[in-house]
């Protein structure tokens, strides 16, 4: 573990010692973690390293065994799933949960959601002219790609102040999945914080300012990005050496 | 005389989509068989017969009243049962085998309360006249059943279809995770499905029991049946595929009635059920749906 932990009043998101479990399965041993205001942040690891369920975690759909979840200095560990949206901790999960038996145009109305008022959908159109064309077509209908610059749009009509992602590139070919870290980069570069989880781990780490490296529920690395992008055993685990 | 039986079926069949029509939104958005909403039903006809006969109020203060305890009853279901197996992730078998103990305690509970023979509205409530457009009379009290199930029908499938809670609704029908994910308060919205479902499953009641002029404590059962043949029919999860199925279920059951016997009613409309399962397990109306966690 290098990089010191940050001072908590810096903090956006603070994970105190977190453990989850599926029955009698560990998926997350006494994790600590956290990502401060304009931060892009990496979580890379092998398939089953335990990802997934701590943004599930955070995000309240898996209730932790034990650990506490700090938001903006505050404990949200009891808070229900819609209760943190609301206070703007996002989340676009993995295979790109978006609403396929609605249009286009439900989907991104309902990023709005928690917000009030007629949602702004403009500024989405403009980013991703993709979904304008199809805005009244069935989601279900759009490619992969499409589909996760539709849950990326919508994750941002809810007014992220952490945009958590779970593995965006999956299951796109490379030339999609270059359009999406360049969409990420971007709205990290206009001032997002971001979270990303990732199994492209060459790309994930040469976007994000700091990253953790998680491996069957525990980190065992964490630092700059930079740093971790040269360390051997990153290299020899991820890098294909 | 075929006018008279159209209208017949159109005033039946509105009934059982009615009933369907909440069996379904329990099934599409909560994901669970509801077996209790024939007993929800039964005693949201008991309530709008106490509330007529011993409260005396009028048929339009009664049928709000009664739906509203029909749907608190519903609520009190979700929270006291569903609720917890939910949280429990117990599997599909557990919400209707305690659903169908629901249901019987509904039952006994009508029994003791009000005694198991049949019993009847006021037979002043709708006046002996008829509504006649062109060459058909329509009994007001038929209009009025069917004017009053198309009207809650409308407005569900209106609010489903056109308005924010709606959409929210439906994305809870298709992954309630995804749509908790957007901050949509799920387990708020399984409450408020379970008390509308339950209160349209008390309408349906009452407009049952006005239409065969009989309320009794069995008459939840044949219903449910009914209720899951309409669905099946009409294709399942698809609101309006409901609907569809209820005319149509209502539809079979007169014309059987008129043209073959009384007897033969059931044994048609569920060996019409059968036939449709074969030649098309979607039903009639239905595209087939999904519904992932
Ligand atoms: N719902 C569940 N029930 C039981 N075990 C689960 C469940 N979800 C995940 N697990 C287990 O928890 C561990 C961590 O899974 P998780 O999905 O968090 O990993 P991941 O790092 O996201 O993997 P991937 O890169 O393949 O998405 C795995 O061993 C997995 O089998
Ligand atoms: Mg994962």
């Amino acid at each position: 573990m290098s990089a010191p932990p940050p001072p908590a009043a810096q903090c956006l998101l603070q994970v105190d010692h977190l453990r989850v479990a599926y029955g009698h399965v560990e998926a997350v041993r006494d994790i600590c973690l956290e990502v401060r205001t304009g931060e892009m942040v990496a979580l890379v690891g092998a398939n089953g390293a335990g990802k997934s369920t701590t943004l599930m975690t955070l995000s309240g759909l898996v209730r932790p065994r034990s650990g506490k979840i700090l938001w903006e200095g505050q404990d949200i560990t009891h808070w229900s799933p819609h209760q943190r949206v609301i206070g703007g901790l996002v989340q676009v999960a993995e295979g790109r949960a978006i609403l396929k038996t609605l249009t286009v145009l439900e989907n991104l109305q309902l990023g709005a959601f928690t917000q009030p008022g007629t949602p702004n959908i403009t500024p989405i159109f403009e980013r991703f002219p993709i979904l304008r064309q199809r805005a009244h077509q069935l989601a279900g209908n759009l490619s992969g790609g499409e589909q996760q610059m539709l849950a990326l749009g919508r994750a941002l009509l809810s007014q992220p102040k952490l945009l958590m992602l779970d593995e965006p590139s999956m299951g796109l070919a490379p030339l999609v999945v270059r359009d999406i870290f360049a969409i990420l980069r971007e709205i990290h570069e206009q001032g997002m914080t971001i979270l990303l989880v990732e199994q492209n781990v060459r790309q994930a780490l040469r976007l994000a300012d700091r990253a953790y490296v998680m491996e069957t529920g525990t980190f065992s690395l964490s630092g700059p990005a930079r740093e971790l992008v040269d360390d051997p055993r990153v290299i020899a685990a991820y890098l294909g050496g | 005389m075929l006018e008279q039986q159209i209208v017949n079926a159109i005033s039946l069949g509105s009934v059982y989509a009615l009933f369907a029509l909440g069996f379904t939104l329990i099934f599409g958005i909560l994901g669970v068989i509801n077996l209790s909403h024939g007993g929800i039903f039964m005693l949201g006809a008991y309530a709008a017969l106490l509330l007529l006969t011993r409260v005396n109020l009028p048929f339009w203060a009664a049928l709000p009243l009664a739906m509203i305890g029909a749907g608190l009853l519903g609520l009190a279901i979700d929270a006291l049962i569903l609720k917890v197996l939910r949280k429990r992730g117990a599997p599909h078998l557990m919400p209707m085998i305690a659903t169908i103990g629901a249901a019987i305690l509904m039952t006994s509970l009508a029994q003791g309360l009000f005694g198991s023979e049949t019993r009847r509205f006021p037979i002043d409530l709708f006046d002996q006249e008829n509504l006649t457009f062109g060459s058909i009379s329509i009994p007001l009290l038929q209009a009025s059943i069917t004017g009053l199930s198309v009207v809650l029908m409308v407005l569900m499938i209106w609010i489903l279809r056109r308005t924010r809670l709606g959409q929210a609704l439906r994305a809870i029908a298709e992954s309630p995770r995804a749509a908790a994910l957007l901050g949509i308060p799920v387990e708020r919205l399984f409450h408020l499905t379970s008390f509308v479902a339950a209160a349209l499953g008390g309408a349906a009641g009452i407009l049952i029991g006005l239409s065969f002029d009989a309320i009794s404590p069995f008459m939840g059962q044949p219903m449910l049946h009914k209720g899951i043949a309409a669905i099946i029919l009409g294709g399942l999860e698809a609101v309006r595929a409901a609907v569809l199925g209820g005319l149509f279920l209502g539809a079979t059951e007169v014309f059987a009635v008129t043209f073959l016997s009384s007897e033969y009613r059931d044994a048609l409309s569920f060996g019409l059920l059968f036939l449709v399962l074969l030649w098309r397990p979607q039903g009639l109306f239905g595209a087939a749906a999904t519904r992932s966690a």
